[in-house]
């Protein structure tokens, strides 16, 4: 699985995009079967928000090209990469290094993401 | 030359096996997920867009119990016990499989479900944040509590625990296994074949759901428990659910068709935990017949709406809705489907036997 993490001022902002928008049900919530609303992303070693932005995952069996080419895609990851150990990021706005650093919560089960793994 | 058959046709060739469901009609779909027995469609012929992994490690397991773990993609099918379709949660607590005291981070204001599996306790207290509620879990028996500011929360372990999880609601569902981080497991989402539903002009599907490892109530703002719905659109759409406390205004449904017509149930949250339910309902250009387990509503609803204009493009799902949410949160044992419409005496015998 390919997870796309989105990055809004809002929750308001991400359902107004009209690409990332679409993955809103008829009933007015996020669709359930691959996305992570609420997101977070903080500095591991001190626990603090990364920043004030509001993020959601969004999983597809392959890279959504839709997706990774708005400006609001700050990180693509492959997940069964992450899992054999091989290189995993496909797109990032952020270094490896500033990544390393960070903690992102919850992931998809199964994930084994090492960034941000304080474990 | 050979010669080509339809589908359900071919798959009759070899005959039809005698677990079948066969009320005088043979279904064109019988799949009894309890007992891995399929006729007409096999596990592989459903799609499942549940983009995590998932466990069939249930609140109500025993104490102890193994379980299975299942892949992205992959329905949940339990060995003895039944298909698991359930709608996103994620499990607060980090090395859920090896509980120890912990703080969580910051947890929003809302409700709260905590559950064990296994001979000891653990116990929610106020970290940073205000709750309410607050009580031992042990196996068998969550804890739901509010959180009314937001901040963290101290989990107590005592005794000897398998697994433990700390989820948003007001019921617990399947273990989520997370490691160093929390983990979200996705709806399952499960979606039967379009092709295979070629006319929906008339048509009648059997459900059981439930039974010994059945949740029981679930009560909460979203309320509608689908086992079975095909979607065309809101007005449109051929559905077996429970509302289990829907508005004040609404009386528990049993099952919603055109326009959202429904069927008032016995109780106002009717079911119960380790209790199986059986559901059947038949559609034609006449209208709708629906049959219950009777502690859901004794006799037959009929509804003189016809459905034979539903065309499924929303999609026919298994546990929830193709519009969107309203799991069921139970476990599905079987699901039966005719494309012809049987009469209402062969649905309440249906759900009878």
């Amino acid at each position: 699985m390919i997870d796309h993490l989105m990055t809004f001022a809002s929750e308001a902002a991400a359902k107004a995009d009209a690409v990332v928008g679409t993955y809103v049900g008829g009933d007015g919530s996020w669709r359930g079967d691959i996305c992570i609303p609420n997101v977070a992303v903080t500095v591991t070693a001190t626990g603090q928000p990364f920043d004030s932005s509001w993020r959601i995952v969004i999983a597809k069996p392959t890279q959504d090209a839709a997706l990774s080419a708005l400006s609001s895609c700050h990180l693509v990851t492959d997940r069964d990469a992450a899992a054999a150990g091989q290189s995993f990021i496909l797109q990032s706005v952020l270094s490896t290094a500033q990544l390393a650093a960070l903690t992102l919560s919850p992931v998809f089960a199964g994930s084994n993401y090492p960034f941000g793994n304080p474990s | 030359m050979p010669i080509a058959l339809p589908a359900h046709k071919a798959l009759l060739l070899g005959g039809v096996p005698s677990w079948v469901l066969d009320p005088g009609v043979v279904p064109l779909i019988d799949m009894d997920f309890r007992r891995a027995l399929y006729f007409g469609l096999t596990p592989s012929g459903l799609t499942c867009t549940r983009a995590s992994q998932g466990t069939d490690l249930l609140p109500t397991s025993a104490s102890g119990a193994s379980f299975n773990t299942y892949a992205n993609l992959i329905p949940r099918i339990s060995p003895g016990v039944g298909l698991i379709p359930e709608e996103s949660r994620t499990n607060n607590l980090l090395n859920s499989t090896v509980p120890i005291t912990q703080t969580t981070a910051s947890l929003g204001a809302a409700t709260y479900t905590l559950w064990v599996n296994g001979s000891g306790t653990a116990t929610p207290s106020a970290g940073t944040a205000t709750i309410t509620g607050a009580a031992a879990a042990s196996q068998g028996s969550p804890n739901t509590f509010t959180v009314t500011v937001a901040g963290t929360v101290v989990i107590t372990v005592a005794g000897s625990l398998s697994a433990f999880q700390l989820e948003t609601g007001s019921f617990p569902t399947s273990l989520i296994v997370t490691a160093g981080v929390t983990a979200n497991r996705a709806q399952d989402a499960i979606m039967l074949p379009s092709a295979l539903f070629a006319s929906f002009a008339q048509g009648s599907v059997c459900l059981e759901w439930g039974g010994p490892l059945g949740y029981g109530p679930i009560t909460g703002t979203r309320n509608n428990r689908d086992v079975f719905c095909a979607r065309q659109d809101g007005n449109n759409q051929i559905r077996l659910c429970v509302a289990d406390a829907n508005a004040a205004s609404s009386p528990p449904q049993g099952v919603r068709s055109v326009g959202g017509t429904g069927v008032a149930l016995t109780a106002t949250n009717p079911v119960v935990a380790a209790t199986t339910y059986k559901m059947a309902m038949s559609w034609d250009a006449v209208g709708t017949r629906a049959a219950f387990t009777s502690s859901l509503k004794s006799g037959l609803a009929t509804d003189s709406t016809a459905l034979g204009g539903i065309n499924p493009t929303a999609g026919i799902r298994l546990g929830s809705n193709p519009g969107g949410g309203e799991e069921v949160n139970e476990i599905l044992r079987r699901f039966t489907y005719w494309p012809s419409s049987l009469p209402g005496a062969a649905l309440q015998a249906l759900v009878a036997s």
